[in-house]
């Protein structure tokens, strides 16, 4: 048995630990002798935790940012919105940044630096998520009792470029297999996400 | 007595020379050896398929009721449009002997029985009909076979995706902006003509698009094979793109890269040469292997849909009126898409290909979706007894009750899922 604890027999073979596996009528893996699989839709991220105020002067207030951290200038900023933004740095007199709000399902945001004024005023607290829905996680229980998956594609979101659509189960999920990244951003010059036209 | 038989020897030596002097001038007509042997049979079609497809014809011819199989194999679209014409043409059509032993000889416009592509009819370009067609034409699904994205052994690359795959074809290597590193050297990518299968399938695979040809492939013009310092070099068939890889690698064993099927990819010379890349999909986070490790051949990752660069191979044969081939050519199919004969399910595995009673998913058309399959004869522990050379991978049994997992069946032997 020393092949027992290879990948194979982890997705083949050990999944029928999972299930018992009664008589067997003559049937194939259809959707209709293999209910889909649900999955588990956790609602909600952790909201973003309210900040400590900065120590800095008053300052004006500085225009909104987009995502990532803003730097304040000579009037403080609002962190950016975003997946995990945080506040920006007050400016010189200036009031703490504000925190970002965080997108759903985001980190909240962080807290400003207050400014380096005379009498800096604390920034304010960041936004907390209000917690939208994060990646679903796959059940990769199989079903049946021919340990199948669905038995029919449907189209996942984000929708890969092709094809348009694929079972989760066998795309991303489900596997311990040995795998290797291939980071396309890095790896190919100009990368933006989507395939440029010849 | 010593220059006696020096004599002999160089009297056979001559002897052989001349022979084979006349075999090069001139093949044996396919014609006059198929009056000679057993219920002879001809069919066109890729190359993918000729190592499997020589392993099942050297079974037949030596079985009690024997078929002799002729087999025409000038790439995928090429062949299937001479059996569409119902006209094979080649000066070295193989042929095989019970021992396996390859033989050729020369058909011109010879009817044509059945044919083999890794891809469906639509993939194929410009294809010119014949009347009535699709009536008296049937299709059928048969072993699965892999496609390979390679480089040379000593190179660090463990994997590439298809985007990356994407912009190697379509803009080139080492394209200004639009560069894949370390694929940059444009003369080390090794291509196939865009009508083998190998080529359309990575085409689709990268870009869902079977006719996307290779940026600047020098065969594309009518240039043929060879480098011409663009991308890349045009390997006439799959042993030239291994060798090219091993070759161009000794001195850079980075930056070449080309694609090979799986059987041609596995054998102990080709694992000594190249090496195969993990493939990551659109939209995959990871790339996969076909098999689980670099150093087995188990096609797990194939078998479980992980790995997607796969797809069914497909025979065609004309059918009568009742949807069926000739009988000759239907025994022959049947030896592929069924798996009542363990023999021939032994030696397609043997070859590098995956029955379908070996696999847990199936996918729409060339590279579509994949979804979960349950075989009627699941054949998983056997396939892996037989690819891999470990037999214990599946308890062993000569009758249900031997099978300890519940719901179990002995077949072949071991203890399948059911």
């Amino acid at each position: 048995m020393a092949a027992r604890n290879s990948f194979e027999r982890k997705n083949l073979h050990l999944l029928l630990s999972l299930f018992a596996v009664g008589a067997l009528a003559a049937q194939g893996c259809t959707d209709a002798a293999n209910p889909v699989p649900s999955t588990t839709v956790v609602t909600g991220g952790n909201g973003g935790s309210g900040n400590t105020g900065g120590s800095a002067g008053k300052g004006g207030k500085g225009g909104t940012s987009s995502g990532g951290t803003s730097t304040g200038g000579s009037t403080g900023n609002e962190g950016g919105t975003g997946d995990v933004s945080s506040g920006g740095t007050g400016g010189s007199s200036a009031s703490g940044g504000k925190g970002g709000s965080s997108a759903s399902g985001g980190k909240g945001g962080s807290s400003a630096t207050g400014g380096t004024g005379a009498v800096g005023e604390g920034g304010e607290g960041g936004v907390g998520a209000e917690g939208g829905a994060p990646p679903e996680p796959v059940d990769c229980d199989v079903r049946g009792d021919r340990n199948c998956y669905r038995c029919e594609p449907h189209a996942i979101s984000p929708a890969p470029i092709w094809p348009e659509s694929v079972n989760e189960q066998f795309h991303n999920a489900c596997s311990d297999a040995a795998c290797s990244p291939f980071d396309n951003a890095s790896r190919i010059e100009g990368w933006t996400g989507t395939l440029p036209a010849p | 007595m010593l220059e006696h038989g020096r004599k002999h020897a160089l009297a056979a030596l001559f002897g052989c020379a001349v022979t084979a002097a006349a075999g090069a001038a001139r093949a044996q007509e396919c014609t006059d050896i198929e009056a000679t042997v057993p219920k002879p049979i001809f069919g066109a079609g890729g190359s993918a398929i000729t190592a499997t497809l020589r392993q099942v014809a050297a079974y037949l011819a030596g079985s009690s009721d024997p078929i002799t199989v002729f087999w025409n194999d000038p790439g995928a679209c090429t062949g299937y449009q001479q059996y569409l014409n119902n006209s094979i043409t080649n000066t070295a059509v193989k042929y095989y002997s019970a021992d396996g032993t390859l033989n050729t000889c020369n058909a011109s416009g010879h009817p044509a029985d059945f044919a083999h592509m890794g891809n469906p009819h639509d993939f194929c370009q410009n294809l010119t009909l014949p009347s009535g067609y699709p009536d008296g034409f049937g299709t059928w699904e048969s072993a699965v076979q892999t496609m390979n994205i390679i480089v040379d052994k000593d190179s660090s690359q463990t994997s590439i995706s298809a985007p990356a795959l994407y912009y190697l074809l379509t803009f080139g290597a080492g394209a200004a902006g639009r560069s894949v590193a370390p694929w940059t050297v444009p003369a080390n990518v090794i291509v196939r003509p865009p009508t083998a299968f190998a080529h359309q399938l990575v085409a689709v695979a990268a870009a869902n698009n079977s006719a996307l040809q290779a940026y600047d492939d020098p065969g594309a013009n009518g240039a043929g094979p060879g480098a011409n310092g663009r991308l890349g070099f045009r390997g006439p068939n799959q042993d030239a793109v291994i060798t090219e890889i091993d070759t161009r690698g000794l001195n850079d064993p980075e930056s070449p890269i080309g694609y090979v099927s799986g059987s041609a990819a596995d054998t102990t010379t080709a694992r000594s040469k190249i090496k195969t890349l993990a493939f990551q999909a659109h939209g995959q986070e990871c790339g996969y292997w076909p098999d689980s490790s670099a150093s087995t051949l188990d096609k797990a990752n194939v078998r479980t849909g992980k790995y997607e660069l796969w797809t069914p191979g497909h025979f065609y044969a004309r059918v009568g009126t009742n949807g069926l081939p000739s009988a000759d050519v239907e025994r022959f199919i049947k030896l592929f898409t069924e798996t009542e004969d363990t023999e021939a399910l032994r030696r397609i595995i043997a070859a590098g290909d995956v029955p379908q009673c070996a696999m847990r998913v199936k996918r729409e058309g060339l590279l579509g979706a994949i979804s979960s399959y349950a075989p009627p004869d699941p054949c998983a522990c056997y396939f892996e007894a037989v690819a891999t050379g470990v037999t214990d991978v599946c308890q062993s049994c000569t009758q249900d009750s031997d099978c300890t997992l519940s719901g179990a069946v002995c077949r072949r032997n071991y203890c399948e899922d059911y």
